[in-house]
């Protein structure tokens, strides 16, 4: 096809793209307009006899078809042409820049490795090599997580464990500055997994006028292959909660068929779960449940077992890191009367060493019971009025207690324990809560996840809003993987246990779910209960602020435990997994994070730290260090800067270089901080050897086509490489020249003037026009 | 003047049975169905006992003594005093081996010397009480008696025996303090009062005995003249105090 255009056209594809079409005329616009009215006249006259002798349509075409063979004489007589940028040859610099990571030795259906044609393309005194070498002095560079040059030929063992383009361009900059540079040739699949932003590089590229010309390597899909492509696990957790872990797995090629997952807990495997891949989806998403019996960073492999035929058996695994806490949660439950929802909540955590519960129990008027409290001084005036107190607590239930026992500011902390703590709430239902208790219009319904009925509107104050009967709660599918509703650690398991679930005997009313909100269980229809009260909402959660609320619009979870066997666990799971929820939001005053847990080596990790006072006001004038301990046991210290664009956060980079565990231990000091914890915020990253070359190992066309077009350069495949010496010449720079390319002795040309009297005679010997 | 106090006494006992016999005429209240979150008084229906003529037909059996005044008034006095949400009206009769049980987690059981416990009742209260229920057992006296308990429980707990408590028990301290568990008892009995505990294996006070005493009696007889008003008030302590304890620990 392209042999013919250019048989045509005279020119290759390429020039017509590149070029720009301009007429070489040099008469004006006004002599140009008289000279056609001149030659339209002409036509008129010459051909009048003949328009007169067959009038009507016949007419009409033959002298349309006289009148465009002279037009189109006259457009050849403007001199049609096509103007470019051209370089003078050997005048200028051109760098040639090679992925050579570990994704680019993937063997293809054909090939040993996907970069094999690409090292024989640039391997020493190659054709290509050559050829670009008669045309640019050339500079050779290899990159993975950054660019090298070498003194002599590229030597690619493609053993790079990072695609980092932008550090590949940075380096041919840095290397180039001050040098006419023409071009960036880049070899790559475009797989980049630094995750680093473009924009600066592009924005070089631009102000320097130098194009990229890209050459994609390898195959745009697999046709084989599963790959494991997320993992989403909390990071933070307490000793045995059921975690839920969401897998999502691409597979191509193996519609219909199984495979079998497996999770390891270090090197111990804990589960095992057969997945079948749907024939109508490239995309598996499942869930396992882990189940961390103790305190510590806890590492968890989930890997699928290779299956026959696949691609790339590397990226059927990863690896999640999960804190496990051993300091216990605390949560401050209040409680308006003495009932058995409170007594038997209580129960369920006795024998749960990481959840404290502190309770404040109102057994008269003006009368408390405390229980589980640490130091007789706790809750020794009810209900904190301080926020340092009040903020020491991870949790907070307020259970059937009317909203007047708290006053205005209590209500308003108990918001900013959520909002800017990031603390859990749970409402229980009962006689005296949500609408009942008279939350209406208070701070406690802005983080409630529904709305309450008030008195004042209208037909609202007949409505029975504590509603006392027998009825069975249904979860919805949110529900069902929801990590607050995880009874068991097997799936089916945890969906019989639900569906058998003990009835319930009371229910709040409320006016509806806030947007956003998620309903996670409601009363089950099936039971008639009223037909308006169907599908009444029974546990609804939203997340607000920094941390999240929970409606439990009941207060009867107790039956659970009187109407099962002493030996279930069903009630005592139930809560031990909804406070571990509750409280998961929750951070101490003083974190630090990472943005991911697995590194490559030699990729810098960015430490972010968050710096409070007990009271969660932010530390601008801390004293912030972090300690890193590497798998060795090495231990580098380094300081956090404070990050002026956001209050309390200090950030600092580090570069590992070994593989392994690290642990980060951050202190702050500062005035205001003494009552602080004095236990370090720690986190833990993995870095680990190439793994995650194999992970969306093909290539990226569009990464690759919207570099070349953005800086102007062309995306070639590699079987057009040997188009690319003389085209790239083409292109504008600081030292080209301009080269103009006549088009009036196109063939095409003559083709077309020929068809026009052709068609003219045809016409006329047919109507008798000679 | 001992002959005056055996008349008084024998007159008091066949005043106070008819009343239990007249209210024994009204049948015992059903659980509200509607209203089962507020707290129930749960009085245990029992067999096995056998008047001394032989028969059951005459007399209240031992399970009914103080019925139903003594639940009444101690209720009222909950309702009133705490914030426990109940009526003068929460109580009912169930049998130990009626699983509706398992939906009041609090038992009173009275005169349980004369208990004749069954296989059924014993399962049904051991899965009661390892659930999370919580029983009195309240007028008996004497050591026969207070076998005829323990050997029930033993069928119920075998793994546990009820221990003597003494007042730095939590029970005592949960609403009022009761500091001093010497109690005088509403009438004659073999032995100074004394407060028995069965713990479960997590050391919870699952069950306590009234031994040697008559707590429901002090309640029963609360709005009459015939008990110093200082020693109804100690017997409501107790009684609020159980309540208390049950629903909270």
């Amino acid at each position: 096809m392209e042999t013919l255009f250019t048989f045509f056209f005279k020119y290759e594809p390429f020039y017509f793209r590149r070029g720009e079409f301009t007429f070489q005329w040099s008469l004006d616009a006004w002599l140009t307009v008289l000279i056609l009215l001149a030659l339209a006249a002409f036509l008129f006259l010459v051909y009048r006899r003949t328009f007169l002798y067959s009038q009507g349509p016949t007419g009409w075409t033959l002298l349309g078809l006289r009148a465009g063979f002279f037009l189109l004489l006259f457009l050849l007589a403007m001199r049609p042409s096509l103007v470019l940028s051209r370089l003078v040859p050997k005048e200028n610099l051109l760098a040639v820049l090679v992925d050579n990571s570990r994704s680019m030795g993937i063997p293809t259906e054909t090939l040993q490795s996907r970069g094999l044609p690409v090292q024989k393309l640039v391997e020493k005194e190659s054709d290509f090599l050559q050829a670009l070498d008669e045309r640019f002095y050339l500079r050779l560079f290899r990159f993975d997580s950054r660019a090298t040059r070498p003194d002599g030929p590229l030597e690619l063992d493609w053993l790079g464990d990072q695609t980092n383009i932008v550090s590949g361009l940075e380096g041919v900059l840095a290397d180039t500055k001050n040098l006419p540079l023409a071009g960036i040739l880049l070899f790559s699949d475009g797989s980049d997994n630094s995750f680093r932003n473009f924009q600066e590089v592009l924005a070089e590229l631009k102000t320097r006028q130098i194009p990229v010309h890209t050459i994609g390597v390898g195959p745009e899909a697999l046709s084989r292959d599963v790959e494991m492509t997320q993992v989403s696990a909390p990071r933070v957790s307490i000793p045995e909660t059921i975690l839920e872990v969401r897998i999502t797995l691409r597979h191509r090629g193996f519609g219909g068929s199984r495979g079998r997952l497996e999770v390891r807990e270090g090197s111990s495997l804990v589960e095992t779960k057969e997945v079948y891949f749907p024939r109508d989806s490239n995309t598996l998403t499942t869930t396992v449940k882990i189940v961390p019996k103790s305190a510590g960073i806890k590492s968890y492999q989930f890997s699928l077992q290779p299956l026959e035929g696949e691609e790339i058996q590397e990226n059927n695994s990863r690896t999640t890191i999960v804190q496990v806490r051993d300091l216990p949660a605390r949560i401050l439950y209040v409680e308006g009367h003495p009932r058995w929802e409170y007594k038997f909540l209580r129960r369920s955590l006795v024998e749960d060493t990481h959840l404290r519960l502190v309770t404040l129990l109102r057994t008269a008027l003006n009368k408390f019971y405390r229980q589980g409290i640490e130091e007789e001084t706790t809750l020794a005036t009810g209900f904190p009025s301080e926020r340092d107190e009040l903020f020491d607590y991870q949790g907070i239930l307020f259970g059937s207690v009317e909203s007047s026992f708290f006053t205005y500011q209590q209500m308003e902390m108990v918001r900013d324990f959520v909002g800017q703590r990031g603390g859990g709430f749970l409402m229980l239902g009962g006689s005296s809560a949500f609408a009942s208790g008279q939350y209406q219009n208070t701070p406690i319904e802005e983080i409630l996840p529904v709305w309450l009925y008030g008195d004042e509107e209208e037909g609202d104050r007949d409505r029975s809003l504590y509603i006392q009967g027998e009825s069975k709660l249904q979860l919805t599918d949110q529900g069902l993987g929801h990590p607050a509703f995880q009874l068991s650690a097997d799936n089916e398991k945890n969906t019989s246990q639900w569906d058998s679930i003990p009835v319930l005997r009371d229910w709040n009313v409320v006016r509806g779910i806030k947007s956003g909100a998620t309903v996670l269980a409601r009363l089950d229809p099936s039971l008639g209960v009223n037909p308006d009260r169907n599908n009444l909402p029974l546990f609804v959660f939203q997340r607000y602020g920094r941390g999240h609320t929970l409606a439990m619009l009941t207060g009867s979870s107790w039956q659970w435990q009187m109407l099962r066997d002493q030996e279930d666990q069903t009630h005592e799971t139930f809560w031990r997994q909804v406070l571990r929820w509750l409280v998961s939001s929750a951070k101490d005053p003083i974190t630090v994070e990472t943005e991911r847990e697995v590194y490559s080596q030699n990729e810098k990790v960015q430490l972010r730290a968050e710096v409070n006072d007990k009271a969660f006001n932010r530390i601008n004038d801390a004293q912030v260090e972090a300690s890193i301990t590497s798998p060795e046991g090495d231990i580098t210290t380094l300081p956090l800067q404070w990050d002026a664009r956001e209050d309390g956060v200090y950030r600092a980079e580090w570069t590992p270089h070994e593989d392994g565990f690290h642990t980060v231990e951050v202190t702050a000091q500062a005035q205001g901080l003494e009552a602080t914890s004095t236990t370090p915020a720690s986190t833990s990253f993995l870095t680990s050897t190439g793994s995650r070359e194999y992970f969306d190992a093909f290539q990226k066309r569009d990464v690759l086509e919207k570099l070349a077009l953005e800086t102007g350069g062309n995306y070639y495949t590699i079987s057009d490489a040997d188009r690319l010496p003389e085209e790239i010449l083409y292109t504008q720079s600081q030292t080209s020249v301009i080269e103009v390319l006549d088009l009036w002795d196109m063939p095409f040309n003559l083709f077309l003037m020929t068809a026009l009297l052709f068609a003219e005679w045809i016409l006329r010997k047919r109507q008798g026009v000679i | 003047m001992r002959q005056v106090l055996f008349l008084s006494l024998a007159f008091l006992t066949l005043w106070s049975t008819s009343v239990s016999l007249l209210s024994l005429d009204k049948p015992p209240p059903e659980a509200d169905p509607n209203d089962p979150n507020l707290f129930q008084f749960v009085r245990v229906r029992y067999n096995g006992y056998v008047n001394f003529l032989g028969s059951q037909r005459w007399g209240p059996p031992p399970w009914a003594h103080d019925y139903p005044r003594a639940e009444r008034n101690l209720l009222q006095i909950l309702q009133e005093i705490t914030s426990l949400e109940t009526t003068s009206d929460s109580y009912l009769v169930l049998d130990l081996d009626d699983p509706e049980i398992m939906n009041y987690p609090f038992l009173y059981v009275s005169e349980p010397g004369y208990w004749n416990i069954t296989e059924e009742e014993a399962a049904n209260l051991r899965q009661y009480l390892l659930r999370g229920g919580f029983v009195v057992f309240d007028d008996f006296r004497g050591e026969g008696e207070l076998k005829n308990l323990t050997d029930a429980m033993k069928k119920v707990f075998p793994e546990s025996s009820f221990q003597l408590l003494t007042a730095d028990q939590p029970i005592f301290h949960c609403f009022y303090d009761i500091d001093n568990l010497d109690m005088i008892p509403p009438y004659d009995v073999p032995g100074p009062p004394q407060f028995y505990g069965l713990f479960d294996a997590y050391n919870r006070l699952v069950a306590v005995a009234n031994y040697n005493n008559d707590i429901g009696d002090y309640w029963e007889w609360a709005d009459d003249s015939l008990t110093p008003i200082d020693l109804s008030n100690e017997a409501f302590k107790f009684g609020v105090n159980y309540v208390i304890y049950g629903t909270t620990h």
